[in-house]
């Protein structure tokens, strides 16, 4: 997990200095986290704002409420939240595409990548489904890796709240993988090839 | 024993980190942000390091930089974003080299068809121009009217696939001034604009869509039209002509690059030494701005080929196309 200790001495982020060095930290895993969400693009723009936010309310940053990683990770989360149909659509091509595999890897590794470009399509029509609250709990766990208490920092919500919807997240991306063998980690059956989209132009 | 979250974990795990674009846009921002907190008289001092001295722009470079865009097709806008200014130029000498280098960047995203590459450009602009939508298929680049203008722009982002492109224009904030997208349908080129200061957005036709290929190149000058060899050919092609020089070899962004100088030095570009794709020009028109394109050639992803959606954002009220005179 990257950058769980603040980056200054007393860890505000007042002084230039400071931010500057927190926004060296924190940019790239935050504008990570907000690509494989919304894409790039728009994660140029949301990144881009999640630093501005942060700079314009550094003043209300408390180091004894919340880590910054934390901080900046909300910002970045009520913005991803305001685009909702964007993330909506891009679930929905990845549920429909099939994925790139580079194959040109070690032969170990390409099992893995085919099973992942298996899973893929699942995987999006599964986060497609659930509601905004418990997409943001199980993305803020398993992309940024974030413990539950964290979590709540993070939406200013209970723990508890995390847990519950956490659980039925990852319930309903359960039910969704269906006869996914974890053990094996492939599919107890073949799959189907997913259905190409309009926009494979090829 | 490993879960559905494991499985998270790896989805889109490809994701790349945050490109220097991404890195200079959240410094804007963050610049634009600190300026609203300074007085004006501060603001020289404190800069974020690694951030980007803006140019002066001379007063007296008031010249009206006019883009008519309608030789590219599915790549207009990139050659707006390119060469500002060169298609007012006709008739003179630099009109040729000007003319072949349309040819080339037309050509080159043309071929990419075939290749089944995705094309992305960035151009970035001093402070103190902006750009503005004048037609369905017309951008005029031009020094702005003031710091207040919604069209004051500092870079503009192309993507292109196959035959359709998409541009979008970003202020300095890294605030979107206007998309444009332009495609083909039913042989007839289009294009959409999607305007945010005032939430307006446009269709309009452009004409017929040109056609590309054409005969291999047998004579340099202006009209040239390329074959099937697509931008490799051409670019030595054109160096067999001496419109270009070709310079020596570096690394731009990460990528081995040949310098190509054009003769009326207005003109550099670095092709990838491999594929001899563009990777970057610089284009400085006659009396105005120095203009810095950053090229990006990719294979097609869900993400990529999203950067082609143009979605019209809720509440936004339907305006007839811009039709505004060629010049001022």
């Amino acid at each position: 997990m990257e950058g769980a200790q603040p980056v200054a001495g007393n860890g505000h982020i007042i002084d230039p200095a400071d931010f500057e060095a927190a926004f060296q930290q924190h940019f790239p895993p935050v504008y990570r986290f907000i690509a494989r969400r919304v894409g790039p693009a728009l994660a140029e723009d949301l990144a881009a704002e999640t630093f501005a936010t942060a700079y314009r309310r550094r003043a209300t940053f408390d180091p004894g409420r919340a880590s910054l990683r934390s901080w900046l990770y909300g910002i970045a989360a009520n913005l991803v939240r305001n685009h909702w149909r964007a993330e909506q659509h891009l679930l929905a091509l990845d549920a429909r595409l099939v994925p790139e595999v580079d194959l040109s890897s070690s032969p170990a590794a390409v099992d893995e990548r085919i099973t992942a470009a298996m899973l893929a399509p699942r995987l999006a029509a599964g986060l497609a489904q659930l509601t905004r609250d418990q997409r943001d709990v199980l993305l803020l766990c398993a992309w940024a890796e974030f413990s539950h208490e964290e979590i709540a920092a993070v939406l200013g919500i209970a723990p508890g709240t995390v847990r519950s919807r956490l659980s039925r997240a990852r319930a309903a991306l359960r039910e969704r993988l269906g006869d996914f063998n974890f053990d094996l980690w492939t599919f107890d059956r073949p799959q189907p090839g997913p259905a190409r989209g309009g926009l494979d132009h090829a | 024993m490993p879960d559905e979250l494991d499985a998270l974990r790896r989805f889109r795990d490809e994701t790349p980190g945050p490109s220097t674009d991404a890195w200079n846009r959240a410094r804007a921002a963050i610049a634009a942000a600190r300026a609203e907190e300074e007085p004006a008289g501060r603001r020289r001092g404190h800069r974020l390091p690694g951030h980007r001295s803006p140019g002066r722009i001379p007063s007296q470079r008031r010249v009206l930089w006019m883009v008519t865009v309608g030789v590219a097709a599915a790549v207009a806008g990139l050659l707006a974003v390119l060469l500002p200014g060169s298609l007012a130029s006709r008739g003179t000498g630099a009109q040729i080299k000007t003319t072949a280098f349309v040819t080339h960047v037309e050509h080159a995203l043309s071929e990419l068809s075939h290749r089944n590459l995705v094309g992305y450009a960035r151009s970035e602009y001093p402070p103190g121009y902006s750009a503005e939508p004048v037609s369905p298929g017309g951008l005029r680049v031009s020094p702005s009217t003031g710091a207040g203008s919604p069209w004051n722009v500092r870079y503009l982002v192309v993507w292109a696939y196959q035959r359709v492109s998409k541009e979008s224009a970003f202020s300095a904030a890294g605030h979107r001034v206007f998309d444009l997208r332009f495609a083909s349908a039913g042989g007839t080129l289009t294009s959409t604009g999607v305007v945010y200061h005032s939430r307006t957005w446009w269709r309009g036709a452009i004409g017929p869509v040109p056609a590309h290929g054409g005969p291999a190149p047998t004579q340099c000058g202006p009209g040239i039209r390329l074959g099937t060899g697509g931008w490799p050919t051409f670019i030595r092609y054109e160096l067999s002509c001496g419109e270009f020089t070709k310079g020596g070899q570096q690394r731009i962004g990460g990528t081995e690059a040949i310098q190509l100088t054009g003769n009326d030095g207005r003109e550099t570009i670095w092709v990838n030494a491999r594929t001899y794709l563009p990777v970057r020009t610089v284009f400085s028109a006659p009396g105005g701005p120095q203009i810095q394109t950053d090229f990006g050639w990719f294979t097609p992803t869900q993400a990529r080929l999203a950067e082609l959606r143009l979605p019209i954002p809720p509440g936004f009220r339907q305006v007839a196309p811009p039709n505004q005179p060629s010049g001022r």
